[in-house]
């Protein structure tokens, strides 16, 4: 193989990588974020915030393929298009209380979005929220997960065929009424 | 003549789908208005879990028979819903007695007590509706344990016996793992 053949072969496999992952957030991810902090009224610091495509998932399947002995995960990342992941540290001295109006804010700035949600919680400190699309036609195409905790907010949105995920979600995050 | 054919099949597909979307699911004969939970919304632990028809009817196309998993049990499901509620000093009795409150209200409507546990520490009571043909139309779930949850679940739509126990199984409501061999015994 000449060196120029394998050269463009390092090129489009980087591009592929770097086009398609590890690039910053879109602007709806940045706004919704920036709402949803508004909504908590919290200072924030960002810890860090990216984006991943589908080639550096399906790169990261294989290593789930040989890490992971659970087959589930590594079916669920194969049918995922993109991710874009935000960790946000609150500020010290920031003391606000997760209750759940500060999960109705957030539900009302979800509604007007275009979001609706499956399972939504308050824990001590603790929020968890999981919203899929209010349009029948994407419901299964996008899902966004929201976890505040007393030291910071996870916010974690993702694209592609997501059956998978969502059954998982709801199977994990079930009513769990101990008798 | 094949054009107005084809326009009106479309127009009435589109008339279809409006109005598959805008059934009110709050007007099925299985669903139950729990009331206002406002007052325990400052407990330390609530969780609320919603799943729609679309939602529903889309995760029960997940399942074949070559590879049954829990989606297959929601098919002819219209809504799942859950309100979960940690008990504390100022909500246990107000939950307790809300809990008395849908006893009440269902006992007296065409609702059909199957599960009733109570003592002093814990009340477990389940309800199913029938229609005519005798099918399950709707199932209703509250629970109280003393110091721990209150638990309002209700599931609309066709619910299938021989599955309402895979249904507890699978979303953490053991009540509901009894209820085809208590039925079946009452029958």
């Amino acid at each position: 193989m000449k060196t120029s053949n394998i050269l463009k072969s390092l090129v489009s496999f980087s591009a592929l990588i770097l086009l398609t992952g590890c690039i910053g957030v879109n602007r709806q991810f940045g706004e919704i974020k920036d709402r949803i902090m508004g909504e908590l009224g919290t200072n924030y610091n960002t810890e860090f915030q990216f984006s991943v495509g589908s080639a550096a998932i399906t790169v990261s399947s294989w290593f789930v393929d040989l890490a992971a002995d659970e087959e589930y995960v590594d079916e669920m990342l194969r049918e995922i298009s993109s991710v874009q992941v935000g960790v946000y540290n609150k500020v010290e001295g920031s003391n606000t209380r997760a209750d759940f109006s500060m999960l109705e804010s957030i539900d009302q700035e979800m509604k007007s979005k275009g979001w609706k949600y499956i399972v939504r919680s308050v824990e001590g400190d603790g929020i968890t929220a999981i919203y899929i699309s209010a349009d029948p036609e994407e419901m299964l195409n996008k899902i966004y997960i929201i976890n505040l905790s007393n030291d910071d907010l996870v916010i974690v949105e993702i694209n592609g065929d997501l059956k998978k995920v969502i059954s998982y979600a709801i199977e994990e995050k079930n009513f769990k009424i101990k008798s | 003549m094949n054009k107005l054919k084809i326009v009106i099949a479309i127009i009435s597909l589109l008339f279809i789908k409006i109005f598959a979307q805008s059934v009110d699911v709050t007007k099925e004969p299985g669903y139950v208005e729990f009331g206002d939970f406002s007052a325990f919304e400052n407990s330390s632990k609530v969780t609320e879990v919603i799943l729609d028809e679309d939602l529903l009817a889309v995760l029960a196309t997940m399942s074949d028979e070559n590879d049954p998993n829990i989606m297959s049990i929601l098919n002819g499901i219209k809504l799942v819903k859950a309100n979960v509620y940690e008990i504390n000093d100022e909500t246990g009795d107000l939950l307790r007695k809300r809990i008395d409150e849908i006893d009440s209200k269902l006992s007296n409507t065409q609702w059909k007590r199957i599960v009733k546990t109570r003592s002093e520490d814990e009340i477990a009571n389940v309800y199913i509706k029938l229609n005519d043909n005798k099918e399950i139309i709707g199932l209703a779930v509250t629970n109280f344990e003393n110091g721990k949850e209150a638990a309002f679940v209700n599931i609309v739509g066709n619910i299938d016996l021989a599955t309402i126990g895979k249904l507890g199984k699978k979303f953490g409501i053991p009540q509901l793992e009894g209820v085809k061999h208590d039925n079946q015994k009452k029958n």
